[in-house]
């Protein structure tokens, strides 16, 4: 509860600090209406040279663009500011200021900086999604809303998750910086896994599990919900996030036991 | 000239030692750059309207990626942003060897620690071009890499007049990869789309030289291709030499 | 507290050998450290550059946990980081008074503060009215942290530590970087706030003025282990057994070479180095056998002990290794 509310005031603050830039606002307005508008100019593109891409329409491809986005600007808004220079944190040491706080160590550091200005980009693709479920011209059931809702989150925690782990090897190796990495490995969530080569879709689902973040919502959104799916997708962002506090408590141990 | 040459030629090898100790970052920036031809080559490789040579024509797009990859925005921006540039100014040398030599390098090295991505995609796709084809794509290449440095040189430029130069580079970067050739190939654009993208300089970027490789253009094509690459290297070069004189005049009028 | 680390022969072959197999070397940062300090002492932790000062004190705060060893604060094992515990102490560091978010208001950190220590809103505004009167707060409230001077910074950053009412302070170098004035308002500060709270004090210092004005006992740390704990007068007897006589005399021939080490004649104004216990009796002699026109005796500043005691502490570790 106390954690609630802390998240709360931290992103209250980070937006009295955003809006002390209007300009800026505006500028990344202007750049998530851009590259959301290139995405979906993309898919139409794509489909004017076929009807269907790996099993997956206009419509149902539109619906997986627009959670993308949606999820992506959630991690943007809430995740990416701490997490983009965690490892750096680690590094220089400013990680001592988040262990002398009364809270959980590992969600201050993670999780306390926000960008709010970037939820335009979810808030754009909510209406991506509207826009794909309107192309398929379905309504879909309370049943694969809720679905979706909670795979979307999922795919939050195992975004989540799979940052933190990166950046927890900075414990070990200073100087490993995989974030780009991460946000490449992130991009391919742009379309379903299906498009990609057996070994590849398997990596996708199980080492770096895009298919949880984007392809599984979409899926359940527009198709129906299937029990198969939500048990795996439990499953794994239970196993990424247990996987990830147990690389980070031992990256706190060995950083408590061996900084100057 | 020849001294300029030097200048040139000694500021790259400079450059080419400044970032041999960042292997790692570099692996980082190829990755990124290649990501939206893959996930191009990939999508393509389902659409069955694409045609045999789409594999061959995204290992192109990837190479000549690398090869003409600019980062303005971080080194160049950053310099205005910190004040580096200030002693830049003062060197008696052409103000633009600077940025140029850093780029040139970095692009050196991105190509060499590329070799290995280049060769998974080549094996993986079947990639196969003519030594006709390539010897036709290689002056295109040229013009690319002037081309690209020139476009986001000059956007990078914006830092003389606002702090969201990445937003600034980023717009331009999108433009690339929708019109340039990377999220489709210009033959698979629809119609009014395709003729503007081969108007815009941004397919001279980045798929005309992977096209030329590909072998998949008529010769008339190749013609007005060249021609219009020449038309926006000169149009570019004239705005960067524009947009560098206001900057600068700003900059020390302003600046500190 | 030990640490690892990698070490290697120069050479381009030495490098290419470390790269196969790493060879290491044990560093004892801090080793044999025992003191203990009671509720509401203020204490001044000294030592040269690399002493082992600040290893300590992050051992003590909990940021790092002892290889070997039983440190105990409030009754509490510092490094379990209990919430309970950590809300209870702070940690200033005068090299960054304040963490991140320059563009925040002091009071919109204030804010945090409050909801992160969970302080309630009466007691909050109590704390924070009287930390401004103590700090002169008003005037920067409002304005935006990265446009703050440092001594503001510093004001600012005490008070967002302090807000939740720590029993113990751990202060590295707070005064560092600060002008005279600004270095002032800290230390009056620090000494009024652990005289009202009963707070407990350690504090890390270069600056002797820090440690005169606030610390009655110092522990002196040097390579890692304890070479002096106990009263700030009983540091002087044991590095500075001397004092200083400073006279005037009215006879321009008069002659004191056999009174003390002379360290500076200029006239007929004498600067003599003597030993303590024996500065009673050559005072005398001198007023007895000279016409005096002035005399005093002073002790050696602070900054002069701590010279000599750190330059004797150098010498017995090059005779020892």
């Amino acid at each position: 509860m106390r954690i609630a509310r802390l998240l709360g005031t931290a992103f209250s603050l980070s937006l009295r600090r955003a809006l002390a830039y209007r300009i800026n606002l505006l500028f990344d307005a202007l750049l998530a209406l851009v590259e959301l508008t290139a995405s979906i100019a993309i898919i139409g593109i794509i489909f004017t040279q076929t009807g269907l891409l790996a099993g997956w329409s206009q419509g149902q491809m539109l619906a997986l663009i627009g959670t993308y986005a949606l999820i992506t600007g959630l991690r943007a808004t809430f995740l990416d500011p701490s997490l983009s220079d965690l490892s750096q944190q680690i590094r220089d040491g400013r990680l001592d200021t988040y262990l002398l706080q009364p809270a959980t160590t590992v969600l201050l550091a993670t999780s306390t900086r926000h960008a709010p200005l970037a939820l335009v980009q979810s808030i754009l693709g909510i209406g991506v999604i509207i826009l794909g479920l309107h192309e398929l011209a379905i309504i879909p059931s309370p049943l694969a809303v809720g679905g979706w809702i909670l795979l979307t989150l999922i795919g939050l925690l195992i975004g989540w998750a799979t940052s933190v782990a990166l950046a927890s090897l900075a414990f070990w190796a200073p100087r490993l910086s995989l974030g780009v990495l991460h946000s490449a490995a992130w991009e391919l969530g742009r379309y379903p896994v299906d498009i990609y080569g057996r070994w590849l879709q398997r990596l996708l689902t199980f080492a770096f599990p895009v298919a949880a973040i984007t392809t599984w919502p979409a899926q359940t959104l527009t198709r129906g919900a299937d029990p198969s799916i939500l048990i795996a997708a439990i499953l794994l962002g239970f196993a990424f996030t247990a996987g990830t506090m147990l690389l980070w408590r031992t990256g706190v141990l060995r950083y408590t036991g061996a900084t100057s | 000239m020849s001294r300029i040459l030097r200048l040139v030629r000694l500021e790259i090898w400079r450059q080419v030692i400044a970032w041999s100790g960042a292997w790692w970052f570099l692996v980082t920036l190829i990755i990124g750059q290649a990501v939206a031809p893959l996930l191009g080559l990939f999508v393509w490789f389902h659409v069955p309207g694409a045609g045999a040579q789409v594999g061959s024509y995204y290992l192109a797009v990837i190479c000549v990626a690398l090869m003409t990859a600019s980062f303005e925005n971080h080194t160049f921006a950053q310099s205005i942003y910190s004040g580096d540039i200030a002693a830049a100014l003062l060197r008696p040398q052409p103000p633009v060897i600077g940025p140029l030599g850093e780029n040139l390098a970095i692009r050196l090295w991105m190509l060499l620690l590329g070799i290995p991505l280049i060769t998974l995609v080549g094996v993986s796709v079947g990639a196969s071009f003519s030594p006709l084809a390539i010897l036709a794509a290689v002056p295109a290449l040229t013009v690319a890499a002037a081309l690209r440095f020139l476009f986001v040189w000059t956007l990078a430029m914006a830092a003389f007049w606002t702090e969201r130069v990445h937003a600034v580079v980023a717009f331009g970067g999108v433009l690339i990869i929708l019109l340039g050739g990377s999220a489709a190939p210009n033959a698979l654009l629809p119609d009014p789309l395709r003729t503007i993208a081969q108007i815009l300089p941004f397919r001279s970027m980045l798929g005309f030289p992977a096209e030329l490789a590909a072998g998949t253009l008529a010769p008339a094509d190749a013609a007005a291709g060249y021609a219009i690459s020449a038309f926006w290297t000169a149009a570019l070069g004239c705005c960067a030499v524009g947009t560098w004189r206001l900057g600068i005049r700003r900059y020390t009028t302003v600046g500190a | 507290m030990t640490y690892r680390v990698p070490v290697r022969d120069t050479g381009l072959m030495a490098a290419a050998r470390a790269l196969v197999r790493r060879q290491y070397r044990d560093v004892h940062a801090v080793q044999n450290v025992t003191f203990q300090i009671a509720t509401g002492q203020v204490v001044g932790f000294l030592g040269r550059n690399g002493a082992g000062k600040t290893t300590t004190m992050k051992i003590l705060a909990g940021i790092l946990h002892p290889t070997s060893g039983r440190v105990r604060v409030l009754g509490q094992v510092p490094w379990r980081r209990h919430n309970h515990y950590l809300r209870e102490i702070a940690l200033i560091r005068g090299s960054q008074p304040i963490g991140d978010a320059p563009e925040l208001t002091v009071l919109d950190s204030f804010r945090y503060q409050q909801v992160l220590y969970d302080i309630a809103e009466s007691q909050f505004k109590h704390n924070l009215a009287e930390l401004s009167a103590l700090l002169d707060l008003d005037s920067i409230l409002q304005r935006q942290v990265r446009a703050l001077s440092l001594g503001e910074r510093m004001r600012a950053g005490l008070a967002l530590a302090l807000v939740y009412r720590p029993k113990i302070l751990f202060l590295d170098e707070p005064t560092i970087g600060l002008d005279i004035s600004a270095a002032k308002v800290v230390r009056t500060f620090i000494a009024e706030y652990s005289a009202q709270t009963g707070a407990t004090v350690l504090l890390t210092s270069h600056s002797m003025a820090d440690v005169e004005s606030l610390c009655a006992r110092l522990i002196l740390v040097d390579d890692g282990a304890i070479a002096f704990d106990g009263p700030r007068d009983e540091l002087r007897s044991i590095f500075a057994p001397t004092k200083l006589i400073r006279v005037t005399v009215a006879d321009d021939d008069a002659d004191l070479a056999g009174c003390g080490d002379i360290l500076q004649r200029d006239g007929n104004q004498w600067l003599l180095r003597v030993d303590r216990d024996a500065a009673p009796a050559i005072t005398a002699r001198i007023l007895s056998r000279f016409a005096v026109a002035d005399l005093s005796v002073e002790e050696p500043s602070l900054e002069n002990v701590m010279d000599q005691a750190y330059q004797r502490l150098r010498r017995t570790k090059d005779v020892t290794s």
